[in-house]
């Protein structure tokens, strides 16, 4: 019987220790000590914030500014079919192709892009592969639905299409700069001399 | 069971008989419908579908709102109709403003017609098997845990029930053995009546606790147990790995980095010009979310998570209109640094050409996210002790890499060696 007691007894602490170590919950952050500059006084963007109206840190700018590294293409070629165009006659890429230009354009254009167009801009992305999303038009061969043939886009015209968007494309402008636009415009380019 | 699969094999025969038949019927029927299949995905997708709005106007029952004729003309250019100034067209055009319908000279007349049979089939199908049809994959969230909380505490019930059932029949084989005594003729009446006492429980315990030998055991066990917690509990203290708090919305990375293969800039798009990563505006899910609404997967209606969205943008799907009344989505943060240590998302990601898993883990295939890494000096100070400078192309280390040239002749350059340990790189 003695020996019973003694092999209960290391159960029953295997059970307990088991259990103390498993149920460390991992919805939790778990044991703090001095937690105070990990809930720091300065405001993370993503934090709530009684200082404003609305309760958040992160603000919108105020009207009429312009974050650095942006232009307003908006004011200038607004989200119409005439702003359109009027990009397309008004607006040269102002970055000369270079390696360099081209290597970061094709980066941005594989991140940014090439899930629903491709990475040879033939309307074949993985989202599009997978069923999930119609496909759009290819960069070679396809008819835009603004009128032409997709490989005679202009710079302007797809400029303007990343900035705004276009039918179920949304628009960029606030993921890309302007210069990172370009960019990609350059590479598109590229992309329309494929056959 | 005989009987179950029997029936089901009858039912199979009967339903192949049927279809069969039917493909003999409308034989070329179907077949101009695969075609139209086939176009309809390629040239109208992007704007129509067949049960709701797009860009365009939801396609079902077009058959019955226009002309055969009038389609055909209408699809091959719809911009020469509006400026001949047909009421319809002009109509069609003002409804939809400001989109405007690609013109399509290049299909036939006999395209259109098997477009518009496949838009008919589709049509007529009631609107759960449509969806159904759309396909997809079903996702099983969450049940990995479950499953793990269910096999502990199954485990745990076992073990005591085992405990129990040793207890029990210790108890018989003692009673057992004194029957078989008894019968001996053994003299264990005195034994039987002290065993009932309390004090001869108490002894029992005083013997326990004087041998010496089982109380060390004891002892060392407990020792090594709380020892152990204590241990861990200890390098744990303000550590978060694994730490995997509830987010307001179940969005999967497993679903949109994974299987969808999404690059993870897309969405964080700071990652690779900012300190931070940054979590995305919903403007970012809307590039994707306007179209994409997972309705095969819940009979038809939109993902309630996905109706989030909505609600926070103040979005009306139908109507395709933003509100006012917009509120944020309140994530909640895993990741978080202390204010006394620096970190630069973009000198990591786009300087040193980091991949995200490095410290993210296999985000990829995270259902949910959960820290992966401990995020400790140590852990930070550790890699850069081994991680190799990627110079090529960086002006900023020209010079260095001058001057050292004599010096590291075939030797790697760490960022240690470059003041990656100073502590003013990362405390400020």
């Amino acid at each position: 019987m003695n020996k019973l007691i003694g092999l209960g007894i290391i159960f029953i602490l295997v059970i307990v220790g088991g259990l103390m170590y498993f149920c460390f919950d991992k919805r939790s952050t778990g044991l703090e000590y001095a937690p105070n500059m990990y809930e720091h006084k300065a405001f993370d963007p993503d934090q709530p914030n009684e200082n404003f109206k609305d309760g958040k840190t992160a603000q919108l700018p105020p009207d009429g500014t312009t974050p650095v590294g942006f232009d307003r293409v908006e004011d200038e070629y607004p989200n119409t079919l005439e702003g359109y165009e009027s990009a397309s006659k008004n607006l040269s890429n102002p970055f000369s192709i270079t390696q360099a230009n081209l290597i970061e354009g094709k980066s941005l254009y594989v991140n940014m892009c090439s899930h629903c167009h491709g990475f040879e801009g033939k309307g074949d992305g993985s989202i599009v592969k997978l069923g999930k999303f119609p496909p759009p038009p290819s960069y070679s061969t396809g008819v835009s639905s603004r009128g032409g043939a997709m490989k005679d886009l202009t710079d302007g015209k797809i400029f303007h299409t990343i900035t705004y968007g276009v039918n179920l494309m949304g628009p960029h402008k606030y993921q890309l700069t302007p210069t990172e636009r370009w960019k990609i415009v350059m590479y598109v380019h590229e992309l329309q001399k494929l056959q | 069971m005989r009987s179950i699969s029997l029936f089901f094999k009858g039912v199979k025969q009967t339903l192949f008989l049927i279809l069969s038949l039917l493909f003999i019927g409308e034989g070329t029927y179907a077949q101009s419908a695969t075609e139209g299949a086939t176009l309809f995905k390629q040239k109208c997708t992007s704007c129509h579908a067949v049960n709701r709005v797009v860009i365009g106007p939801a396609l079902k029952d077009i058959d019955q709102r226009h002309e055969e004729a009038w389609l055909i003309e209408w699809i091959q250019n719809s911009q020469k109709m509006i400026a001949s100034g047909d009421a319809k067209a002009v109509a069609l055009a003002n409804q939809y403003k400001p989109n405007v319908m690609t013109a399509f000279p290049e299909l036939t007349p006999d395209n259109i017609k098997s477009i518009l049979a496949y838009i008919k089939e589709e049509g007529n199908k009631p609107a759960a098997a449509a969806n159904a049809s759309a396909g997809g994959q079903s996702g099983e969230s969450g049940s990995n845990d479950e499953v793990n909380d269910f096999m502990l505490g199954g485990l745990i019930l076992v073990i005591i029930i085992a405990f129990l059932v040793i207890l029990v029949l210790n108890r018989v084989i003692a009673t057992l053995e004194r029957l078989l005594l008894q019968k001996q003729g053994g003299v264990i009446e005195e034994e039987k009546a002290k065993r009932g006492s309390i004090r001869s429980r108490l002894e029992h315990w005083n013997a326990l606790l004087n041998n010496k030998k089982r109380m060390f055991f004891i002892v060392l066990i407990l020792v090594s147990i709380l020892g152990t917690m204590g241990w861990i509990g200890m390098w744990d203290t303000d550590v978060h790995t694994g730490y995997q708090p509830v987010q307001p919305i179940k969005f999967s990375h497993q679903l949109h980095a994974g299987i969808n293969k999404i690059d993870c800039q897309y969405c964080h798009t700071g990652a690779y010009k900012s300190k931070n990563a940054s979590i995305p505006s919903l403007n970012v899910c809307m590039n994707c979310h306007s179209y994409v609404q997972a309705t095969d997967k819940y009979n038809g209606e939109i993902s309630p998570e996905i109706k989030k969205i909505y609600r926070a943008l103040d979005y009306d799907p139908t109507t395709k209109k933003y509100g006012p009344d917009t509120k944020p989505i309140e994530w909640v943060r895993i990741h978080n640094l202390p204010d006394f240590a620096y970190f630069n998302h973009s000198q990591h990601v786009k300087v040193a050409g980091i991949k995200c898993q490095k410290c993210h883990g296999p985000i990829q295939n995270m259902e949910e996210v959960y820290q992966y890494s401990p995020l400790t000096m140590k852990w930070c100070i550790n890699c850069h002790r081994e991680t190799e400078v990627n110079h090529k192309g960086n002006a900023y280390y020209d010079r260095i890499i001058a001057a050292h040239e004599q010096l590291k002749k075939g030797e790697k350059i760490t960022a240690a060696v470059l003041g990656g340990t100073e502590c003013g790189k990362c405390h400020y």
